[in-house]
């Protein structure tokens, strides 16, 4: 109204008279509005779309740290182990419990280690301050599913699942400075993600009855060819031995790194069935392809025909082959009846048989049941 | 003699400033549209940032999904069964690529994936495979598995050359695109061979 009131604007000044003047003011007043709100959502979806891709991050993340644990208790099941195969990286607990634990208080394990590679080296939270943390538990069924939970039947076995939650504070720049402007300097300069992950394992969990194969019997060679071990005589003061050819077990894939018992037989006397004192070492030895990589010694005392009998264990490490050699080493006692002079002596290793653990559950795997 | 008044009285107002300002100040005609084309100017180069960062940050989301749709099936792929082997590495970058391939805004020449995995107690990628070819394939950083001795690493990089859809300078002269940027991301997921 008073815009147009000419006799005041002829005595005052432009600014004065367009103060005055407040036709408009409407107009003005809502687009600044309109401004201000569009200004704000738009720095509210930058913030949040920057939230959006530390999300997927996130979840990668865990998905990697979850997986990375879900390893560690396939090989665990796989070898009926309480424990993860490199000794500084375990997290396994030794009563087949369950257990938890942060990265950023202990992070000797693979799930912190991939949990860094990608992006999260979980330093602890911080409030208001861009930071991230890894947590990460073992479960006895996965948690948000209806699976039936598998189990593991060997001793102490650990509990097949795990989830893995990595939380970042991201730093968010247009809506700290709004909160700034509001009056409110320490909110909302982070704003939290997290991502999650279930996984564990998947597949048949049912363990298999020990099985004992007699290699004195024959033995199923490489070729698939059955293969007759006669026993075996010495005739010296030396040693006598026998091998088998590669032995293909029945719970196939033998689970790497598996121990075998193996049980030697033989007897020892002298030429005519005399009795003969001292002892014999049967040393067993066993591989899983071309190299011998595990010996054990059985020590037997003789006295007599008695029979020799010993156990041993060895490890392979093949995965579907064994291969078996027992060595028996006669030495001669100063006790006991001496068979007359020049006569020789025998060692008759009679057989052998192995026996391959049935804890095998090869067909486990790994899965991720959820990422969120 | 009123029009010869209002003459004089129209040459009167030329000469007076201050009447020339309350005249501009007083007249509303065309006001509304003109703080209207002056707000219009800024809203709409707020949309179109707000429209170029919204595609940054969807091929940001989908280079990260891919690189761990990839990551997962190389260290996951074909386990069903036991016993059955993991997927070359040909195979991983594949799927990378088939997550890539179609995106709107993404021809075949500015985009890249590369699958490497590592063999046991390797100290660098035994294997890889790069199944775009462009300047930005190259290998992500080698990092051993901390338990090499039985498990195996492997990882799946994926880069791209980001440039925002709208491109629009002020006058003519100042360029306000986003400049085109490589976003890369690599994931690495662990196997047990």
């Amino acid at each position: 109204m008073a815009c147009c009131d000419k006799t005041s604007l002829h005595s005052h000044s432009f600014w004065k008279a367009l103060h005055q003047c407040e036709s408009g003011q409407t107009l003005t007043v809502w687009l600044t509005a309109i401004m201000v709100m569009s200004s704000v959502l738009m720095g509210s979806a930058y913030d949040m779309s920057v939230a959006w891709v530390h999300k997927q991050w996130a979840d990668t993340a865990a998905e990697a740290a979850c997986t990375a644990g879900a390893t560690d208790l396939l090989y665990a099941a796989n070898h009926s182990s309480t424990s993860t195969p490199v000794t500084a990286y375990n997290f396994l607990p030794s009563n087949g419990g369950t257990v938890s634990g942060d990265c950023a208080t202990s992070s000797s394990n693979a799930m912190c280690y991939y949990a860094k590679l990608n992006g999260y080296a979980s330093g602890g939270l911080t409030s208001n301050t861009p930071s991230n943390d890894v947590q990460w538990n073992l479960a006895k069924a996965p948690a948000n599913t209806s699976i039936t939970p598998l189990t593991l039947s060997y001793a102490n076995a650990p509990a097949p699942y795990m989830s893995v939650a990595v939380t970042e504070n991201v730093p968010v720049t247009f809506m700290g400075i709004f909160a700034h402007l509001l009056g409110m300097p320490n909110a909302w300069n982070t704003i939290q993600v997290a991502g999650h992950c279930n996984c564990g394992l998947e597949g048949t969990a049912t363990t298999g009855s020990p099985q004992t194969i007699a290699i004195n019997a024959g033995i199923i060679d490489r070729f698939g060819d059955f293969e007759p071990i006669a026993a075996v005589t010495c005739w010296s003061n030396s040693s006598c031995s026998v091998a088998s050819s590669p032995l293909t077990g029945p719970n196939n894939p033998i689970p790497p790194n598996s121990v075998v018992t193996v049980t030697a037989s033989g007897t020892a006397r002298g030429q005519g069935g005399e009795s003969i004192s001292g002892s014999v070492d049967m040393e067993v030895s066993c591989n899983g392809g071309s190299t011998w990589n595990s010996v054990d010694t059985v020590h037997v005392n003789v006295l007599g025909s008695s029979p020799l009998i010993g156990n041993a264990s060895c490890t392979v490490s093949n995965t579907n082959q064994i291969e078996l050699r027992v060595t028996a080493n006669l030495t001669l006692g100063s006790a006991g009846p001496i068979f007359p002079t020049g006569n020789s002596f025998s060692v008759q290793i009679n057989g052998a048989s192995i026996t391959i653990p049935g804890g095998s559950t090869t067909s486990l795997h790994v899965t991720s049941f959820q990422n969120d | 003699m009123g029009a010869r008044q209002e003459i004089t009285t129209r040459s009167s107002i030329r000469t007076d400033h201050t009447a020339i300002a309350a005249r501009f100040a007083c007249d509303v005609r065309g006001q509304a549209l003109i703080e209207t084309a002056l707000f219009s100017m800024v809203l709409v180069l707020m949309l179109a940032m707000a429209a170029n960062f919204a595609y940054v940050a969807y091929i940001a989301a989908g280079i990260t999904s891919a690189s761990r749709q990839a990551s997962v099936y190389a260290a996951q792929g074909q386990q069903a069964t036991a016993g059955n082997a993991l997927p070359a590495v040909s195979a991983a970058c594949s799927i990378a690529a088939n997550e890539v391939n179609g995106w709107i805004g993404l021809s075949s020449t500015n985009w890249s994936a590369y699958a490497a995995s590592a063999a046991i107690s390797g100290s660098s990628w035994a294997n890889s495979s790069s199944c775009a070819g462009n300047s930005y394939s190259n290998a992500p950083a080698f990092n051993a598995d901390p338990e090499s001795a039985y498990f195996t690493i492997n990882a799946v990089k994926v880069s791209a050359a980001l440039n925002p859809p709208i491109a629009f300078k002020l006058f003519g002269k100042l360029s306000l695109t986003l400049p085109t940027t490589i976003y890369g991301r690599s994931v690495y997921m662990r196997q047990l061979n």
